[in-house]
């Protein structure tokens, strides 16, 4: 762990910022919460306010949030290279979460890293081949999505797999660090469906499948793999928990526990037994909390899947809306949260999803619908963890 | 895409026709039969077999409740799959028109409830959390803009008919013209419907006719024609898709603008602040995909970015006349 992020102070800039610099995507997605579509919308943010909107990012100083461009496509933007040549003249950190369509080939992956880009994520939602293409509506997606993680490996850039859970993906997540692990990628960002835009309630999953599916994916980042999660921060309160000792059979009951067992035993025989201590690393983020999403129109969210607005930078700086507006501030605070999260011993780790509330019951502070922990099961465990910023480092 | 129903395509023709092409004339059937390229007789026959095995609920009008002096609600109950509670609470309430298991990860089950005032709906609410410990949110109906419950058979979505936007006034009537509007909710299946109704009024078939198109100009009558049962005629989706309209201008009249939608409401919400997502409209189609796409296509070409699709998984009051 970056002994930085440990002092990162989140009350005053964000370790990340998304900016979804177009609507405009090739691929249709079914889980996208953009609702992305083929041309790009009006009012979209101009190349001299994207230059401004990095300026103001490297107006929070060294070390500089890391801005992440995403859509839509970021590759639809026809001025990308030159948003990236401007984030690199000021010395901002940046990543790229590029679609794969048409538009990324080799030679786009290599100017892409030698203008600066050093980390990419790239979408891969089921190791199934049908599945996935399925799931991203274009034949192929699949078979592209692997060429080019290769190419980017090859590049030396740093390759995220990004993998939402949800209905349609659920039966083939177990053999994904298989793939990873051919593929030879190392970080793995684990999507906790959300149903927000195209993505809706027929992809949900059960509270009982959320609590499985984070104690399997603490067990896959035994394997050499580093397993964070967007939207699911209930995965900190499964690796906390196995951090002390607690065991996946003491928390997980009934199908919970069996769909959890499955799991497993098809990460053994896919990779055998694990080799390394978990990976499951936090730094404490969640929407509001080191993390906004500006929207292609300037807007500025908590998260992508949060679309309640706090501001707009063509109108304040991003620096006035993510430390005093009063949503971000209510969302750092913790002491707003209600219903189970409000009384959770796990609320400063895990706090649930924001995103998730708010998109099921209209509620940002609400619980998080798809946890079922039950306040006060392992409260001693709790004050163990705190708010560490590397869970296992006693271990 | 048609659905697959097993009905003939006569079956089919007479059933858009009592849809689509029922005019507001004292020769509703045969109008609709000229439509349909067959007899009067023959579009009867049809219609009165079909209505015996369930397929065809009823023919007539919704009658609009607050021309009942009723005002109404939409309760989501968080019943943690008790759903067996809330489905005997209401069998034997004729004021409960809806009760369905929906997918809502929270608020499992939802109802229609109708009530005379506002009060009282917050007091079913409570009574519902008192009893048996169910959190509910209720969603009052604050202006319908849009009745038409009609399910296209040849495109297999729903597509609404030519009477579909009531008034926004509540509609005040006469005594008199309540007894009319609830005479004629269901029609008898024979050539000259209003003449049997009129006959048992008292009043002659022109006069009824008359009175039934002034009915429907004030709102109080909605949605003229036919009513079909939609699992029996192949419509196994009906999803409730509901949006956040801030920021949007007029976004419940563009969705009621949109073919597709059959409910359009614009709802106020107890306890305050607990649903954003107060502009509500419904689609229906063969599949989750065709209904999905007929939201989504409503959704965008309203501009709406935030909302939630509620599928319906069980109707808990089938077969209740609405």
């Amino acid at each position: 762990m970056n002994p930085i992020l440990g002092r990162w102070d989140f009350d005053r800039k964000p370790l990340l910022v998304f900016w979804e610099t177009t609507k405009a995507c090739l691929l249709v997605c079914k889980h996208c919460r953009a609702n992305a579509i083929l041309k790009a919308l009006p009012g979209e943010l101009t190349t001299e306010e994207g230059y401004k909107l990095i300026d103001q990012i490297a107006e929070f100083g060294r070390p500089t949030p890391i801005l992440v461009f995403t859509g839509g496509d970021p590759l639809m933007r026809k001025d990308l290279f030159d948003l990236i040549r401007h984030g690199r003249e000021v010395g901002v950190n940046m990543a790229a979460a590029p679609s794969v369509t048409p538009l990324l080939t080799r030679e786009t992956a290599k100017r892409l890293v030698e203008s600066g880009i050093g980390s990419v994520s790239l979408s891969l939602d089921s190791p199934w081949e049908e599945v996935h293409d399925d799931i991203r509506g274009v034949k192929g997606t699949y078979r592209k999505t692997l060429e080019a993680a290769k190419w980017f490996l090859d590049l030396g850039a740093r390759v995220q797999i990004n993998t939402t859970v949800m209905r349609e993906t659920l039966e083939s997540l177990p053999y994904m660090p298989a793939l990873l692990h051919d593929l030879g990628v190392k970080t793995w960002e684990v999507f906790y469906f959300v149903p927000t835009g195209r993505g809706q309630l027929g992809s949900n999953l059960q509270p009982w499948e959320w609590m499985a599916v984070s104690f399997f994916l603490v067990e896959a980042s035994r394997y050499g793999i580093l397993v964070r999660t967007t939207e699911g921060p209930f995965f900190r309160v499964a690796a906390c928990l196995e951090a002390h000792g607690v065991s996946p059979e003491e928390v997980l009951k009934g199908k919970s526990l069996e769909l959890y067992q499955h799991m497993v035993s098809i990460l053994r025989n896919t990779l055998g037994e694990p080799s390394t201590k978990p990976r499951a690393h936090t730094v404490g983020t969640r929407d509001g909390r080191g993390i906004v999403f500006i929207g292609y129109n300037g807007n500025v969210y908590p998260s992508g899947f949060l679309p309640v607005s706090a501001g707009n930078i063509r109108v304040k700086p991003l620096k006035e809306i993510y430390q005093n507006s009063r949503l971000f501030r209510m969302l750092r605070e913790g002491t707003h949260l209600k219903g189970r999260c409000g009384k959770c011993e796990f609320k400063h780790l895990c706090g649930g999803s924001r995103a998730r509330a708010y998109a099921i019951l209209g509620d940002p502070f609400e619980e998080d619908p798809a946890c079922a922990y039950i306040p006060g099961s392992f409260r001693e465990v709790a004050e163990k963890c705190g708010l560490k910023p590397v869970l296992h480092a006693r271990k | 895409m048609r659905p697959e129903t097993g009905l003939t395509r006569e079956e089919i023709a007479v059933l858009q026709a009592l849809q689509y092409d029922f005019t507001l004339t004292s020769t509703p059937y045969r109008d609709a039969a000229r439509a349909a390229g067959m007899s009067v007789e023959e579009l009867l026959e049809t219609a009165r077999r079909l209505a015996e095995v369930g397929v065809l609920k009823r023919i007539g009008f919704y009658l609009n409740y607050k021309s009942e002096g009723l005002k109404a609600a939409l309760i989501g109950i968080a019943t943690n799959g008790r759903h067996d509670i809330i489905a005997e609470r209401y069998k034997n309430d004729d004021n409960t028109t809806h009760v369905y298991v929906r997918n809502h990860p929270v608020y499992d089950v939802w109802v229609v409830v109708k009530r005379p005032t506002e009060q009282d709906l917050i007091e079913e609410a409570r009574l519902l959390e008192e009893k048996y410990g169910f959190k509910t949110v209720v969603l009052f109906g604050h202006r319908t803009y849009k009745l038409s419950v009609k399910l296209d058979l040849e495109r297999g979505v729903s597509r609404s008919g030519p009477y579909a936007y009531p008034p926004p006034e509540t509609p005040h009537i006469t005594m008199e013209e309540l007894e009319i509007a609830r005479k004629v909710r269901i029609l008898p299946l024979v050539e000259r419907p209003y003449r049997v109704v009129a006959s048992q009024l008292g009043l002659a078939e022109e006069v009824l006719v008359s009175k039934v198109r002034e009915l429907v100009r004030k709102g109080v009558l909605l949605d003229p024609g036919a009513v079909l049962n939609g699992r029996m005629v192949g419509f196994n989706s009906n999803i409730m898709v509901a949006f956040n309209p801030e920021g949007l201008e007029n976004p419940c009249e563009c969705t009621a603008r949109s073919p597709y939608t059959t409910h359009v409401v614009l709802r106020r919400v107890y306890p305050e602040g607990a649903w954003k997502h107060t502009c509500y409209f419904m689609v229906h189609g063969v599949s989750r995909k065709a209904a999905r796409e007929a939201g989504l296509e409503t959704l965008e070409s309203c501009g709406a970015t935030d909302w939630i699709e509620i599928e319906s998984l069980k109707d808990l009051k089938p077969g209740v006349v609405r």
